[in-house]
């Protein structure tokens, strides 16, 4: 039999996902809309990029923004995030791009992990700007407008084991 | 996000990830679980740096995978379902309910069931039973392989054709993971894969 120490991305998204559910979240009521492992992965899917859970974001019980939430879990004394908050930047920003219209005005974007990347307060200060360089140095095509109205949507959360009491 | 594969430059990855006072046990270890063991040779080309690697899915779609390696290889009663939520109880019942429980053998499922979901790392040579150090894990890729060809040949999937998204059950599931992880070994085998 497994161990649950064989588990420890599942355990730590497990976590995430009822620290989450029905949270206030950017000001809105929220609840689990989509997970990424049955029928309801379609919902965590937005111009072509798949994320991890995706949750309604509700005013007076009507959904008016999606958050679309990308999870990871590193080892807090060895592990390094940065490769990875590098890709989920690049992905949102893509999957902003290429969504439809309707999903692009709803969408906001959570990168959710137990350490910090290495870079976070530049980030904080201004998202677009940040973003920005990591396309540069991608060499991803940058539409200023889209990145512009990216700023406000795209957010990165650290949830510590510790605060979300995984044991 | 979630668990992705990534190909790394094994002594590269020990300086980044183990301590300098820690290495030297960690080299023990291996040579104690791989006789013959040289940490050179294993190789790693420049291009593989591209952080585009390919994602398996969220941890809670390898986990599907993983019950469904455990339902069809063990008595599925034994798993320990204490920390599952909703999603993934339904999934364990819909393979209980679908596949033969504790029906096949599966040859090295241990580096499968019994290492990390994640900072699990690869070693593209054959031995028996997968080992721990610290949080990272250490599997045999060769044993992955067949043990995935064996997971192929249960439920009758090739595992080099194409990721199926129009199905969307867990048995898919479970086979789209199998493909990915499959796919991407079989590209460069000698090379050495992280779960990350």
């Amino acid at each position: 039999m497994r161990e649950r120490n064989h588990e420890k991305g599942a355990k730590y998204q497990r976590y995430v996902k009822y620290w989450l559910d029905k949270r206030p979240f950017l000001g809105y009521d929220s609840d689990i809309f989509g997970d990424a492992y049955d029928v309801s992965c379609k919902a965590t899917m937005i111009g072509g990029i798949s994320y991890d859970i995706s949750m309604h974001l509700k005013k007076d019980h009507n959904t008016l923004k999606i958050l679309y939430i990308e999870c990871k879990y590193r080892d807090e004394v060895s592990g390094t995030i940065d490769a990875e908050f590098r890709k989920f930047l690049i992905d949102s920003y893509n999957a902003f791009k290429c969504a439809e219209n309707d999903d692009a005005n709803a969408a906001q974007f959570c990168f959710i992990s137990n350490i910090s990347p290495s870079k976070l307060h530049e980030f904080m200060r201004s998202p677009q700007n940040y973003t920005k360089c990591e396309l540069e140095k991608n060499n991803v095509q940058i539409d200023n407008d889209k990145l512009l109205r990216l700023n406000d949507r795209i957010h990165a959360l650290i949830l510590s084991k510790t605060i979300l009491g995984v044991e | 996000m979630g668990l992705n594969l990534r190909r790394v430059d094994f002594p590269d990855w020990i300086e980044i990830s183990i301590s300098k006072k820690e290495r030297q046990d960690l080299i023990h270890l291996i040579y104690q679980n791989i006789p013959g063991y040289n940490p050179n040779c294993f190789p790693y080309d420049d291009e593989d740096e591209d952080f585009n690697y390919p994602r398996v899915g969220s941890y809670g779609v390898y986990n599907t995978f993983r019950v469904c390696l455990e339902v069809l290889t063990g008595d599925p009663l034994e798993i320990d379902i204490s920390d599952f939520d909703n999603f993934e109880l339904r999934i364990l019942d819909y393979f209980k309910e679908n596949l033969e429980n504790n029906s096949i053998e599966i040859p090295y499922v241990r580096h499968i069931l019994l290492t990390s979901d994640c900072e699990n790392v690869l070693l593209p040579v054959a031995f028996d039973q997968p080992f721990w150090f610290h949080d990272f894990s250490f599997s045999s890729s060769i044993g992955v392989m067949r043990a995935l060809e064996s997971f192929a040949d249960a439920l009758n999937f090739n595992l080099c054709e194409p990721i199926d998204q129009n199905e969307l059950d867990p048995i898919t599931t479970a086979k789209n993971v199998s493909k990915i992880i499959y796919q991407f070994i079989n590209e460069k085998p000698d090379v050495v894969v992280e779960f990350c």
